[in-house]
């Protein structure tokens, strides 16, 4: 009997959880979907004009445009330069080849608070002015280093003897990279490229600090939050969360492909 | 084939040290155009080292590798007419087997319908005809090292190099790819220079066979010399199944040798350098010795044959042949007889006898007691 209550416990536990986990995450769902302006219940019927509020919105439409220009720009300069750091460090270096890889993955340790207010004073004392473009250096040096870890660990596990069959069949050290190296970690890469695109996508402290007068989605959002109750933060973020769920879906298919 | 084949290999003086510890030392060796060359030995020798920088994988610190004549010790792999296949699979993940069999005609934009020919050919000749279309995932040890082999021929390099291609396959398969090299080698009339420790592997494939020891040169001979003939302890403990016992070198005579053996005096063919009183090793093959039962009266040995009473140890029936381990008098000797006729009895007395010129004593005392090669497979 004691050991059918636990599991009862258990099974109402485990429910409480997941409803704290999602509850709030379905409301926004749901009210990005409702007739009425109310955050809350009760639920009016359904429309779609807070979505269409947001496609026709310039504000929305600005900042959608300054994130995805913010987040492809950081994924080129990131998945370009950290391919080759991972190689430079996993080929090219025995000695401190450990240190180096921390060293590498410091930034990701730091504080965004930190590094955005580093970055700003970096700014003001060199008399850049802020922009798309000094959002997306903090961008590209926050995430950085998780494209590097996804790259290293993948170059790691990579055997040179491929490289040198390449070699001894003739090929040069670029047509190497270009058609055994490359091809072969692909997968890892775009992987790693995809989790930058969704950090880039949605990051807000960082940005807050480098972007200037400009917006980008998340904080476009942030400040829409701050001034009124606007319900098409609702709409806004359930595409967002849509976006992400694809990236998540994404990224898995080419992790699974990463270990198989 | 024209009448210069190409594909002659010369080694001068080669060294290379890696991290202060010499890998090859001096290494100095002619490999003819369309010569079966082995490298023997074990771990640590150098053998590999020196493969790689035929291939162009290393570079020498001193001396120069000439291939037809022309210096290629400083070029880079890829501008090398050689082709390497090496311990580990190496087939391109991403590509199926022709597209790894062809990648070095394509790198050489070769086109395509000849491409096509010869990578066909290739896969005829390592026998796995028709197996193009697939993915180098379904393939088994012994299928991916064939496709390696054959996109290493398809380039006709003029020396094809071997880094232990059959090391990491059973046994069984190791076997039948040794004989389908062979056959390979026969067809191609390529120079092949192969390194391996199987001694087995070397001496049943090669022209000539190298054993090196320390990044030197042991011995170099053709498989019967250094079986037959062993330049020293090392190549004598190495090569083949031998017996090497410690004995005591007595006294000269007349070309031959006195030792000591079982409280026995024995004559043997002395090699250089062994002194009467010096520590030496008498060096006798398992199949030279031939046994008799005892039948009471015991021979002495005179200067044709040698002769010592032993007692059967151990029997081991391997089909053909039979092994035996005979005790004398505290040494171990390791005799291998032809399965014909009537065995003998474990714990028998038996006559141990052989020709006093199939006996050789080398200097030096063996350091540890020989490897056995006995049933002529290695595990």
């Amino acid at each position: 009997m004691s050991a059918r209550r636990q599991s009862w416990g258990l099974a109402f536990y485990t429910a409480f959880v997941f409803a704290f986990l999602f509850v709030p995450v379905l409301m926004v769902v749901l009210f990005s979907f409702n007739k009425t302006a109310s955050f809350t219940f009760p639920f009016h019927g359904w429309s779609f004009q807070w979505y269409r509020s947001v496609f026709s919105s310039p504000d929305y439409r600005g900042a959608i445009w300054a994130s995805l220009k913010v987040a492809l720009v950081t994924v080129l300069i990131v998945a370009s330069i950290g391919t080759l750091a991972a190689i430079a460090v996993t080929r090219y270096t025995s000695r401190g080849r450990e240190v180096l890889r921390s060293v590498f993955l410091v930034p990701a340790a730091l504080p965004g608070l930190f590094l955005g207010i580093a970055l700003l004073s970096l700014f003001i004392r060199t008399k850049t002015d802020l922009s798309l473009g000094t959002a997306t250096v903090g961008h590209v040096i926050y995430t950085l280093p998780y494209f590097f870890l996804v790259a290293s660990s993948r170059l790691l596990r990579f055997d040179p003897l491929l490289e040198e069959s390449a070699r001894d069949l003739g090929a040069s050290w670029w047509t190497t990279f270009r058609k055994v190296t490359l091809p072969i970690i692909a997968p890892a890469l775009i992987a790693g490229a995809l989790v930058v695109f969704s950090l880039s996508w949605d990051e807000v402290l960082i940005t807050f600090f480098t972007i200037g007068s400009q917006n980008t989605l998340p904080l476009l959002i942030y400040s829409k939050v701050k001034q009124a109750s606007d319900p098409s933060i609702n709409a806004i973020s359930t595409l967002l969360l849509t976006g992400s769920l694809v990236f998540i879906v994404g990224v898995r298919k080419f992790v699974v492909d990463i270990q198989s | 084939m024209n009448e210069r084949a190409p594909g002659s290999l010369r080694i001068e003086h080669v060294s290379k040290v890696f991290q202060g510890a010499p890998a090859v030392n001096d290494f100095d060796l002619e490999i003819g155009a369309g010569e079966f060359v082995s490298l023997l030995g074990p771990s640590g020798c150098g053998k590999t080292t020196l493969l790689r920088m035929i291939g162009g994988f290393e570079f020498p610190d001193q001396g120069r590798i000439l291939l037809d004549e022309q210096d290629i010790t400083e070029l880079v792999p890829n501008k090398r007419p050689v082709n390497m296949v090496f311990q580990r699979v190496t087939l391109f993940p991403h590509l199926n087997v022709a597209e790894n069999v062809g990648f070095g005609l394509r790198i050489a934009h070769v086109d395509k319908a000849e491409t096509q020919r010869r990578v066909t050919d290739a896969l005829e000749l390592v026998r796995l005809p028709g197996f193009e279309q697939r993915q180098v995932q379904t393939l088994s040890g012994g299928q991916a090292q064939r496709v390696a082999l054959a996109r290493a021929i398809v380039n006709r390099p003029r020396v094809l190099l071997f880094d232990e291609p059959l090391s990491a396959l059973d046994l069984q398969i190791r076997r039948e790819l040794q004989v389908e090299l062979k056959d390979i080698h026969r067809e191609l009339r390529g120079t092949f220079v192969y390194v391996t420790h199987d001694q087995e592997e070397a001496m049943s494939m090669s022209d000539r066979v190298v054993v090196m020891r320390l990044g030197e040169i042991e011995q170099v001979g053709s498989p019967v010399e250094l079986y037959r003939e062993p330049a020293s302890l090392f190549v004598a403990s190495f090569v083949g199944s031998s017996n090497v016992i410690p004995v005591k070198a007595m006294r000269m005579d007349d070309g031959a040798i006195a030792v000591e053996l079982g409280g026995t005096v024995v004559r043997a063919n002395a090699s250089e350098g062994v002194q009467p009183g010096s520590e030496a090793a008498l060096v006798l093959r398992a199949e030279s010795i031939s046994l008799e039962p005892a039948n009471g009266q015991f021979r002495t040995g005179g200067q044709e044959r040698a002769f010592l009473r032993g007692r059967v140890a151990d029997v081991r029936f391997v089909g053909a042949m039979v092994h035996y381990r005979i005790d004398v008098d505290g040494t171990r000797l390791h005799v291998i007889e032809s399965s014909e006729g009537s065995l003998l009895q474990e714990g028998s007395d038996v006559d141990v006898s052989w020709r006093t010129e199939e006996a050789l004593v080398l200097p030096g005392a063996p350091a540890v007691p020989a490897p056995s090669h006995d049933d002529g497979s290695d595990v």
